[in-house]
């Protein structure tokens, strides 16, 4: 509490002056209103704590000050201030709520003593209220925790069983129920076991109470619910070190298992895939050794030939490893530039000529008439198309055709690269844009790849916004459409 | 001048059945080719081989089951098969593991790649 504000109303200057003087040197700031008008017009304007107040005055009388500050500031204490000293006036004062008076005449001490035990007063009431403030806020913090925690509690993801210390449950969470599949209703105030029929989590929270030490174990799938859960069961001891009971946290680690199991799988995969080749250049290795003594030249040569083109597919795999991993945890950074679309195609089908012209194939090329751009990487997408039209030249027989074409519609640019080559079966081909997946048959045997190249082509084409879809026919022919966003961008002149 | 025994190789990736066949023909046998089970129980169907080299996976119809189909038949139990695999019991995640091998009727199996001298010398054995 700041500096005492007091203010002396009364109509004798005398009375004024002296009540002023007595106040001088206690710290208290004094203002004086000559009028009952005049005091309710500062009391008004500033704030006041005591006011010393005359009962008769011309005009506005003391009462009837009074009876305005005690029904619009009743925080300010009253000192009355009467010449006529009677008892009922001085009563009457006190009962419209004055806090004492002093009768005229007085010493400077007796309004001193007044004026500080209303100070007093004051300075009480402003604790308490002070004291009254920090418990009403207190008890606020502690309902805003409660309900903090139970929403925390809500909110969890795992499942979260509270129970005593004889395993009957106290409390859970709604995840619990969810989680651990619980039938049971309810299962507040029931023992564990009859609401999980898997005993070893009900033998987890008992060991847990028993060794008063966390116990952790997981769940498989079948055994509680049929997801995959790891539990932490904690025992809740008392300051004492008494066991009261446990708390028990349950997380479905389906997921987890299940991008292990994956990962197992595919580097399984992956060694498989390495491991094959290498088993055959190693065995051509063997060949070259005991054969060219008394092989055919040209039987040695073949070996030989062979081995380079297993080595190169090898590193190829190991390439297109790389890049199919780099793209799926998303470090490719992608420069994204507006490319003329016929342009890469015309690139593309000069690469691929003097293969197919080998081959005896027929390669078409028929873009649509009017220019388009997309905004892509050019590498990426490159070696994605030319990705696609080698498999076609790859998988045609001699003297089939292939043919490259495009078209525009709906602001998309479609690519479409279709082949007259062995075809794909409705089995195989579900799982053609599948990490190593290959089409084993007599008709492939002869064909060499990663089994990776669609998995890529597909990766890339998606990362640029794009669509790839393949048709085929097994004898007839593969088609293959990409289908792109093309840009805003107008044919220079 | 004695016939030259006949061995059946079958595998489904040529090269290796191309660099086992120059193995054996340089042994001094007469080799036939197949590349997947189908057609190795075909080739033995038009001329029974004294022996067979049969790899545990293949397409179409992998060693063990076109292994089975042969011994199942009075007609080709007798000849022996020697299995390879590029696996055998070191890749633990794999499908094929030692106890397919030592539950299979063939009478040898070998790891992929095959020693040249090894795998004459198990051929021989089994011919004799």
């Amino acid at each position: 509490m700041g500096d005492i504000r007091i203010l002396i109303v009364d109509d004798e200057k005398v009375i004024r002056e002296g009540v002023e003087r007595a106040l001088a040197g206690l710290g208290y700031s004094v203002a004086k209103a000559d009028s009952g008008e005049r005091g309710l017009e500062m009391i008004r304007a500033e704030a006041y704590d005591i006011v010393l107040l005359d009962l008769m005055m011309p005009g506005i009388d003391g009462f009837t000050v009074l009876n305005w500050i005690k029904e619009n500031q009743p925080l300010i204490e009253v000192i009355v201030i009467t010449g006529f000293a009677t008892v009922s006036k001085a009563v009457t004062a006190m009962k419209q709520g004055a806090f004492d008076f002093v009768g005229k005449p007085f010493t400077p001490d007796y309004i001193r003593i007044v004026v500080a035990k209303a100070v007093a007063k004051l300075r009480l009431q402003a604790e308490t209220e002070q004291l009254r403030e920090e418990r009403t806020l207190s008890l606020e913090a502690i309902n805003k925790e409660q309900s903090r925690l139970k929403t925390v509690f809500g909110c969890m993801v795992e499942a979260v069983i509270i129970t005593d210390k004889e395993g009957v449950v106290v409390h859970h969470n709604p995840a619990a129920i969810s989680i651990l599949e619980i039938q049971t209703d309810p299962v507040v105030g029931k023992s564990l076991a009859s609401s999980i029929r898997d005993t070893a989590a009900v033998e987890m929270i008992l060991e847990a109470i028993d060794k008063a030490g966390v116990v952790t174990r997981e769940f498989p799938p079948g055994s509680i619910s049929r997801r995959y859960l790891r539990a932490h069961c904690s025992p809740v001891k008392a300051h004492g070190g008494a066991v009261l009971g446990s708390v028990t946290v349950f997380e479905d680690i389906s997921t987890h298992k299940e991008i292990d199991r994956m990962k197992s799988d595919f580097v399984a995969m992956v060694a498989h895939e390495l491991k094959s080749p290498l088993a055959s250049i190693e065995q051509m290795i063997y060949a070259l050794q005991v054969g060219c003594k008394y092989e055919a030249l040209h039987s040695c040569n073949s070996l030989h030939n062979r081995m380079i083109v297993r080595t190169r597919d090898l590193l190829q795999l190991i390439e297109n490893l790389l890049n199919l991993s780099k793209l799926e945890s998303g470090t490719v950074v992608f420069h994204l530039e507006p490319i003329k679309g016929h342009e890469i195609l015309a690139d593309i089908v000069e690469i691929v000529t003097p293969q197919a012209e080998g081959k005896g194939l027929n390669l078409l090329f028929r873009p649509c008439q009017e220019d388009w751009w997309f905004n892509v990487d050019y590498d990426h997408i490159r070696s994605a198309f030319l990705n696609i039209v080698s498999n076609a030249v790859k998988y045609t027989p001699e003297g089939g055709t292939i043919e490259i074409s495009t078209s525009l519609s709906g602001g998309l640019a479609s690519l479409v690269v279709k082949d007259s080559g062995i075809g794909i079966g409705k089995e195989d081909l579900q799982h053609i844009f599948d990490r190593f997946f290959r089409v084993k048959g007599k008709a492939t045997r002869h064909i060499t790849g990663s089994g990776l190249g669609l998995s890529l082509v597909k990766k890339v084409v998606e990362a640029h916004k794009g669509y790839i879809d393949v048709q085929s026919d097994l004898g007839a022919g593969t088609t293959f459409t990409l289908r792109f966003p093309v840009t805003e961008m107008l044919a220079p002149a | 001048m004695t016939e030259k025994k006949k061995i059946l190789l079958i595998d489904d990736d040529p090269d290796f059945v191309e660099a086992v066949r120059v193995i054996i023909e340089n042994g001094g046998y007469d080799v036939q080719v197949a590349y997947d089970g189908a057609e190795g129980l075909e080739a033995v169907g038009q001329q029974k081989p004294d022996l067979i080299i049969l790899d545990v996976m293949m397409p179409v119809m992998n060693g063990h089951e076109a292994c089975a189909k042969l011994k199942a038949d009075p007609e080709t139990a007798k000849i022996p098969i020697i299995l390879l695999t590029a696996v055998a019991d070191r890749v633990t995640t794999s499908t094929y593991t030692h106890r397919d091998m030592l539950e299979s009727e063939a009478e040898d199996y070998m790891p992929k790649p095959v020693e040249p001298v090894e795998l004459l010398n198990l051929v021989e054995q089994w011919l004799k």
